[in-house]
């Protein structure tokens, strides 16, 4: 099964059809994506700050992380739930949009870059946790993260806008 | 009201945009960009005057930093704005959530940036309504139009 096969199917499905037929079922979970996208990326945006040495400089950056995590773990559970939902709806039209393509490839990026930033400069993090200007390793995180989310959220609307 | 409304709506620039796809995509990606600074800021500066976020800190270290990411968000938000607006201006300038958009946004900037320096709890909820208010009724005049 080719993944426009996948697709095609998930389009045939019924939750493709609420999505699709419903009289504000798309509107609401366009909605509920953009609340996401506000609480994840906006509040992922003062972490990456906080790598980069630009706000709350006297707090460690573990107590950052901490304090931030829970309100961006909420927005990327509505987003992502909320943007495969809708996907599903339009999944082949999405599957040969470029703008689509470059959105989830950033996304992966930035999941990777998280990701490295976790299991490598995060483990040496008792030694850099109060500084005010963490390593390069941890800038280059912050700054890769910033620049990441800026070309998800203008591929995504560029999507909207070349899919339908 | 009606007659600025006509005359925005028959500019060149208003017609340039009209005509063109691509620059009413990029407009507006730049205008959700906006948005997600906009959204950012404010949720990290009224929650950080409500004592959520970091409790142990000072509010100005959250709400100086917020504002000013809301006003960067304010900054490519206006000019894009703008410019999606007037392609449509007779009819966007009598949409109710549109009409209550600006007015919500006038609101929130009067109060964020008004009382800046000043840190309360009430200011906080103040903001944080205020400023989901704003996006609720940018969702519903965007979604619903």
């Amino acid at each position: 099964m080719t993944l426009l096969q996948i697709c095609e199917w998930l389009e045939s499905t019924r939750l493709a059809e609420l999505v699709t037929q419903s009289l504000y079922g798309f509107q609401i979970l366009v909605a509920i994506h953009l609340l996401g996208l506000g609480l994840s990326v906006g509040m992922v945006v003062w972490f990456d700050l906080r790598l980069l040495g630009k706000v709350l400089t006297a707090t460690p950056v573990s107590e950052v992380y901490r304090r931030l995590a829970p309100w961006m773990m909420t927005g990327f559970v509505l987003m992502f739930t909320s943007g495969a939902t809708i996907f599903v709806g339009f999944a082949s039209a999405a599957y040969s949009n470029p703008y689509f393509r470059i959105k989830l490839a950033t996304i992966a990026l930035a999941g990777l870059n998280a990701a490295v930033f976790h299991f490598s400069t995060q483990k040496r993090l008792a030694g850099w946790d109060a500084w005010t200007h963490p390593p390069a390793g941890a800038r280059a995180a912050g700054a890769i993260s910033i620049l990441s989310w800026i070309v998800v959220v203008l591929a995504g609307r560029m999507m909207s806008y070349t899919m339908f | 009201m009606d007659s600025a409304l006509a005359w925005l709506q028959a500019t060149t620039l208003a017609g340039t945009v009209r005509e063109s796809i691509g620059l009413t995509s990029a407009l507006s990606a730049l205008h959700a960009l906006g948005f997600t600074c906009i959204m950012g800021g404010a949720l990290f500066a009224n929650l950080g005057r409500l004592g959520v976020l970091f409790p142990s800190r000072p509010a100005h270290e959250l709400v100086v930093p917020g504002s000013r990411l809301i006003a960067l968000g304010l900054a490519i938000n206006l000019p894009t704005g703008l410019l999606l607006f007037a392609p449509r201006a007779t009819i966007a300038g009598h949409n109710t959530f549109f009409e209550l958009k600006m007015l919500l946004l006038l609101t929130a900037a009067a109060v964020q940036f008004g009382l800046l320096r000043r840190d309360s709890r009430a200011l906080g909820a103040a903001g944080l309504a205020l400023w989901l208010g704003l996006a609720s009724a940018a969702g519903a005049f965007i979604l619903l139009e």
